[in-house]
């Protein structure tokens, strides 16, 4: 309890810790809606390579003081594309293509942040995030993001929906289901760079899958899992920015290992899938 | 309307092989069609071409004289049941719904007319009790019916059965095929992709021999004939004999 008044009272007077919340809700939000399709569409991977590939990205944007946002996009795109690509013109398949790409990108990244040298780009704030210095203009991006991405989902909900559960129907009644496959790589690449602050590279996946796979887990319903994943990614937010500060620990894995926390108890006891509940349930009627 | 699809010297090759090789046909209206023929005959391919999902080498499709991109929402598809992912988090309702997509623009929502057509459809298939469960916790006979009802929600003319019969038990099997008749005599046109050689007769009004090339294609009393039926599974059939000599009965080796 005097913990959380001393934090209220950080939020209150100190701007940063505010930017800081607000930036880890939205983020939360966002991800957790986009992440719901990357379940259903099995793609977790996929949003693991589109994730990593914006590191070149935003290196070379930042070499060419251009925007983050433009050199992620440019690189996530592309690496989906590639990955599209290798597997459907070569004998390799999906998860092995994007093996290749998601490290090969990656590795150019590094590169490029070695030879511009550390002192001008923190990698570490990069990969791992930075939530205490989120400024102003970042806060905007991740907010228009976020509102971009959610109208492009609530607008084509109804061709996602079809396209992720049914994707042979979507093709018959002549929905372009490529393109709406890129569309979502299109979307990763912009919720990666909106959570660049807040989670980094690295652990922004996390914000994408786990979240969704906690609602997965107690739903049967679309829409409801869409609402649930959001609700889990803000709380993961909001909780693990309150422990990174009062116990002066790195933000972004604090806000991950909330979700994780928050997976394990549905894993457990979700009323119907709960392995726990399950077990008990088995136990009593074999009583009985 | 003399026939319901027209198909003019169609190839489809797949990764440079030839699945499908100068097929030709003419379909009749209102009826049960069956398309039979051994593992990689082409079966599933036949019917992805004339959605037009599938690039084709060469060839004319046409459904109710009409190009394909005209008739998308005449044309209805009953996915293969292992093609769904069951644990999807959608209803029973919330499937036999997506048969209305196609009549909606593509920034409208489903409303209470499509939800009441809906409601009706899975009436039609007896499944009206079930529409709050989710679609994995149906037998698979019950999640074949649903996605009956979502073809039948899209008011298609035309519909498209992948394997509707695959890992069903004889009793559901009996009810999806008086289905599928009382479909027909609506005056619908059905074809049904099917492996299996026992209840051929019994099922189908018209039956097309595939292997990759058309060996037979007419009534199916026509074209079910141990010869022919030899020639599409490349002479892998024995003909069994009833002990009067009359009845025959042919199964695949």
């Amino acid at each position: 309890m005097e913990n959380l008044n001393y934090f209220i009272d950080a939020v209150m007077t100190y701007p940063f810790l505010q930017n800081a919340l607000i930036a880890g809700v939205l983020v939360g939000i966002v991800c957790g809606v986009v992440g719901c399709f990357i379940i259903l569409r099995g793609m977790a991977l996929m949003g693991e390579a589109i994730s990593h590939a914006v590191l070149p990205g935003v290196v070379i944007a930042y070499m060419l003081g251009a925007s983050f946002f433009v050199g992620a996009v440019i690189t996530g795109v592309l690496t989906a594309l590639g990955i599209g690509y290798i597997s459907q013109n070569s004998r390799i398949k999906d998860d092995s293509a994007i093996g290749i790409l998601l490290t090969g990108t990656f590795a150019v990244g590094v590169v490029l942040v070695t030879t511009i040298g550390s002192t001008s780009i923190n990698v570490w704030h990069i990969l791992f995030g930075n939530v205490l210095a989120v400024s102003r203009t970042d806060l905007w991006m991740t907010l228009g993001i976020t509102v971009g991405v959610l109208i492009l989902i609530f607008v084509f909900y109804k061709q996602l929906l079809l396209s992720t559960f049914d994707p042979t129907m979507a093709k018959a009644i002549g929905l372009p289901t490529r393109l709406i496959h890129y569309m979502l790589m299109f979307i990763l690449s912009l919720v990666t760079v909106a959570s660049l602050n807040t989670v980094g590279i690295i652990l922004v996946v996390a914000m994408l899958i786990t979240p969704g796979a906690t609602a997965y887990l107690m739903t049967d319903r679309l829409p409801m899992m869409l609402t649930l994943s959001a609700v889990f990614g803000v709380i993961s937010a909001v909780v693990g920015v309150y422990y990174s500060y009062i116990y002066d620990v790195a933000t972004g894995a604090s806000i991950v290992i909330v979700a994780t926390l928050l997976f394990t108890l549905a894993f457990l006891f979700s009323p119907k899938q709960g392995v726990f509940v399950r077990w008990f349930r088995r136990m009593t009627t074999s009583k009985a | 309307m003399t026939s319901s699809v027209k198909v003019d010297h169609l190839s489809v090759s797949y990764h440079g092989e030839m699945a499908l090789d100068n097929i030709t046909f003419e379909a009749p209206t209102q009826e049960l069609i069956g398309i039979i023929g051994p593992n990689g005959a082409g079966k599933s391919t036949l019917i992805k071409a004339i959605m037009g999902m599938v690039p084709k080498n060469q060839g004319d499709i046409k459904v109710f004289d009409q190009s394909v991109s005209k008739m998308r929402q005449k044309i209805a598809y009953v996915p293969q049941r292992s093609m769904i992912d069951f644990d999807f988090p959608v209803l029973v309702e919330d499937v036999v719904v997506m048969g209305r997509y196609p009549h909606l623009k593509w920034w409208q929502r489903p409303g209470k007319k499509d939800r009441e057509k809906a409601l009706e459809c899975l009436e039609q298939v007896g499944m009206e009790d079930f529409r709050r469960r989710q679609i994995g916790e149906l037998s698979g006979g019950q999640q074949q019916r649903v996605f009956i009802a979502r073809a039948l929600a899209q008011e298609s003319d035309l519909l498209f059965l992948d394997e509707p019969f695959a890992g069903i038990d004889l009793s559901s099997e009996q009810i999806i095929i008086n289905l599928l008749r009382k479909i027909r005599n609506q005056g619908k046109t059905l074809f049904v992709v099917h492996h299996d050689l026992s209840k051929v007769e019994e099922y189908f009004d018209s039956l097309m021999l595939l292997n990759q090339r058309l060996v037979g294609f007419g009534a199916q009393e026509d074209v079910f004939k141990p010869q022919l039926i030899s020639e599409a599974y490349n002479g892998n059939i024995a003909t069994l004999h009833s002990e009067d000599g009359d009845g025959q009965m042919v199964v695949v080796k």
